[in-house]
């Protein structure tokens, strides 16, 4: 079941000390802000379809069921291994995202419109959550 | 609250950037009107205001708020976060309309002179300091008979060299365009860097202990003076209630200088970048010089991203420099 | 929702193959410690993994670097120009979002005053590659930065008769593939020109110059750029010259481009200081592999 919702963050600015240490694309090869938007937020839930770690940057592909039952494939950014080690992901936890396993991904929503997304939280089924980047708004 | 440690200090190398304070050529006469006649209004100091009674503390801080509100205080925490901010402005260019004013027929304050349409076009930067505007004018008053062409002019600075080209870039590469030597107009046309905000700015921060703060009917008034090729000059900024510098006047006492007696209003800030850069710059900058007024341009857009432009010298300025 | 799992201290780059840290405070070169190790034939060693300061191209601090910014604590220069630039105090910086740490960092990576001096003709060329470099850059879709955007290599090997020049894939400032250089020292001259037909990164000969190396190539593609950023196109008779020197655990790289074609006179880059890593067991980790994904969905012109 897919629960798809997106919430507008309006935080006011902390300095961003985890701003540059996001999952991966810290130094996106174009800007993060010319394809996603930072101020707009999402969560999906559905199964793990491939994780793959490339660069520039990795991606988890979720497959989401929507509202008529059609399965709908979210691309989301993340940063390579080391950087869901150092974010307190064990290998076993890493192990969870394999394929049919089940996952919320909440992330930056892309501007084009597309079922991509640029991934900050990552809640395992035994409901871990875990974080890969903080507020876009810098808290 | 800023101590004495954590001030700016900024030592400046006084070869170079100081070498380059002189007058901008927004003048419809080619900068050389110095030898006119001063006006009654160029010969009386500034009006004297509140008392400039400001500690290095104070001269910092207004320094700080003035450069964060033009988007010229920057750091990035892409790959580190460790760095202090830094002033990140060095290029600009600048595409504008509105109206330019010839000099006027009498000396009388004020009164303008002949009026021109026109499309504005610099090409700035700091590190070094150069500017090249681009101007293309068609008079505003009746049609000359036959009817005139457009002026198109190219005006370009440089350190301490100034020349004019035939098209962008003349000079440099023979049988393409013509680079004639203008060093007559070096200051005219430096001053115009140092004018603009982001210039006002880092020749304030530049002046070190010279740069006082004071308050004038409750605005934030900065004082400096240049140095170098333009020591004779005094700058005068008065920031808006955004910390914006809204209006820029220079003085000087040499009686012979009279075209860097300027006066520049600037408003109406706002990102104006294609590409959105966070630095603000104005929308509408009106200048007078020597008392008259001399420009009147709205900005159409304006690439703060720090874009490819360069000011080579062509050999012949540079010849004809060395005489 | 659960405790945030706060990631490590932010000095820790997530995509570094494995270097060493990244968060400098400053973008002052490394000072040289220690002995140069030599070579059997009497010239200094270059072998070593050059990977100390983290990826020469990763991270606005070194980018700065590479483009004559030195940021010391409470001052900064323009190296080439010598222009002292306004510095305020770290413990004083404004706060800011996501969006703006980027186009800060789009504004530092292009402050220095070393630029390359185009023929007047092919300066808007080079404004409309950089403005436009999500869609120009040639490095992107994984292909080669090339010699000289390459930099400093991560790891030399050297030879009495040839070096190796290893450069990891990266994923972040140009997306690359990893790329390699054989570059035999044997006093061989180059191919004639007109048997080259041009690739990446040239072909490459290297001779000492009393201790330093100096690698001259020929024979380029006219695809790449030739800088970390910039729209810096070339001809196919770009000609560089690389210089390396090692003192110590630093060594220090320059490129000169020598164009005519395009360029009013050649240009040299700002010296890059690599940092041996200090690590003695360090080796060079496996480089994820390139696989373009984003270009389809950028939408703005906002680029690095």
């Amino acid at each position: 079941m897919m629960h798809f919702k997106i919430r507008g963050l309006l935080i006011g600015g902390a300095l961003s000390i985890l701003a540059s240490v996001l999952a991966g694309p810290v130094f996106a090869h174009h800007s993060v802000q010319a394809q996603f938007d930072i101020h707009k937020t999402f969560t999906v839930s559905g199964t793990v379809a491939k994780v793959e770690w490339i660069n520039p940057h990795s991606y988890l592909t979720i497959n989401v069921k929507d509202a008529d039952g059609k399965i709908q494939k979210w691309a989301f950014e993340l940063g390579g291994p080391g950087a869901l080690r150092r974010a307190g992901m064990s290998r076993e936890d890493r192990g969870g995202l394999k394929p049919g396993d089940e996952v919320t991904a909440s992330g930056l929503a892309a501007k084009d419109g597309s079922t991509t997304g640029f991934l900050q939280e990552l809640k395992l089924a035994d409901g871990r959550v875990f974080k890969f980047a903080a507020d876009p708004n810098g808290n | 609250m800023l101590t004495r440690a954590g001030m700016t200090k900024v030592a400046v190398q006084r070869g170079l950037m100081i070498a380059a304070l002189a007058g901008l050529p927004f003048l419809a006469a080619r900068g050389q009107s110095n030898n006119s006649k001063a006006s009654a209004g160029s010969k009386t100091a500034p009006v004297a205001d509140d008392v400039t009674k400001s500690n290095a503390s104070d001269v910092a801080k207004t320094l700080k708020t003035a450069a964060e509100a033009l988007g010229l205080a920057r750091w990035s925490g892409v790959g580190g976060q460790r760095l202090p901010e830094v002033d990140v402005i060095n290029t600009m260019e600048i595409w504008g309309s509105g109206t330019t004013y010839g000099p006027s027929q009498s000396n009388k304050p004020g009164e303008l002179g002949p009026a021109f349409k026109t499309e504005y076009h610099a090409a700035l930067g700091y590190n070094p300091p150069a500017l090249r505007v681009e101007m293309t004018r068609t008079s505003s008053g009746a049609p000359a008979p036959g009817g005139a062409a457009p002026q198109h002019m190219i005006e370009v600075v440089r350190d301490t060299y100034a020349w004019d080209e035939s098209e962008i870039g003349g000079g440099l590469i023979p049988g393409k365009g013509t680079a004639t030597p203008a060093m007559a107009a070096v200051n005219n046309r430096l001053l115009q860097l140092w004018v603009l905000p982001y210039g006002v700015i880092k020749a304030a921060v530049a002046a070190g202990e010279k740069t006082k703060i004071s308050t004038k009917n409750g605005a934030t008034v900065i004082s400096f003076p240049l140095s170098g090729q333009l020591a004779e000059v005094t700058v005068k900024a008065t920031l808006d209630a955004q910390n914006e510098v809204a209006k820029v006047e220079t003085w000087t006492s040499n009686p012979a200088l009279t075209d860097l007696v300027t006066e520049t209003q600037y408003s109406e800030y706002a990102d104006h970048g294609e590409i959105a850069t966070d630095v603000k710059s104005p929308g509408h900058i009106v200048r007078k010089q020597n008392g008259h007024p001399v420009l009147d341009i709205r900005v159409k857009m304006l690439d703060a991203n720090n874009p490819y432009l360069v000011f080579p010298v062509p050999e012949n300025v540079k010849k004809a420099a060395a005489h | 929702m659960a405790a945030l799992l706060c990631l490590l201290p932010a000095a820790i780059f997530a995509q570094n193959n494995g270097g060493p840290r990244m968060d400098h405070e400053n973008t002052l070169p490394p000072t040289p410690t220690g002995p140069t190790p030599m070579a059997p034939d009497g010239h200094p060693d270059l072998t070593g993994l050059w990977n100390g300061l983290a990826d020469n191209l990763l991270g606005v601090p070194n980018q700065m670097h590479n483009v004559g910014i030195e940021v010391g604590t409470d001052s900064t220069r323009d190296i080439h120009s010598g222009v002292q630039i306004a510095t305020w105090p770290l413990q004083n910086r404004q706060r800011q979002n996501n969006e703006q740490n980027e186009r800060a960092a789009t504004l530092l990576r292009r402050m220095g005053s070393n630029r390359p001096i185009y023929k007047p003709q092919y300066w808007q060329r080079v404004k409309d590659f950089d403005a436009n470099s999500n869609e120009e850059d040639p490095s992107n879709n994984c292909m080669p930065a090339g010699v000289p955007r390459m930099g400093v290599p991560s790891y030399i090997a050297q030879t009495p008769t040839y070096l190796i020049f290893v450069y990891p894939g990266q994923g972040g400032l140009i997306a690359t593939a990893t790329s390699y250089r054989m570059i035999p020292t044997d006093g061989r001259k180059h191919t004639n020109i007109e048997e080259l037909d041009g690739t990446w990164n040239g072909e490459s000969i290297g001779h000492w110059e009393g201790d330093t190396m100096v690698v001259d190539s020929i024979g380029f593609n006219s695809t790449s750029w030739f800088d970390q950023l910039g729209g810096y196109f070339h001809s196919e008779n770009m000609h560089v010259i690389e210089r390396l020197h090692r003192d110590g655990n630093t060594l220090t790289w320059t490129a000169t481009v020598e164009d005519p074609d395009v360029l009013l006179e050649p240009w040299t880059t700002t010296p890059r200081v690599a940092l041996l890593n200090p690590d003695p067991k360090a080796i060079l980790p496996e480089a994820l592999p390139c696989s373009e994904r984003d270009f389809a969905h950028v939408v703005t012109k906002e680029h690095h």
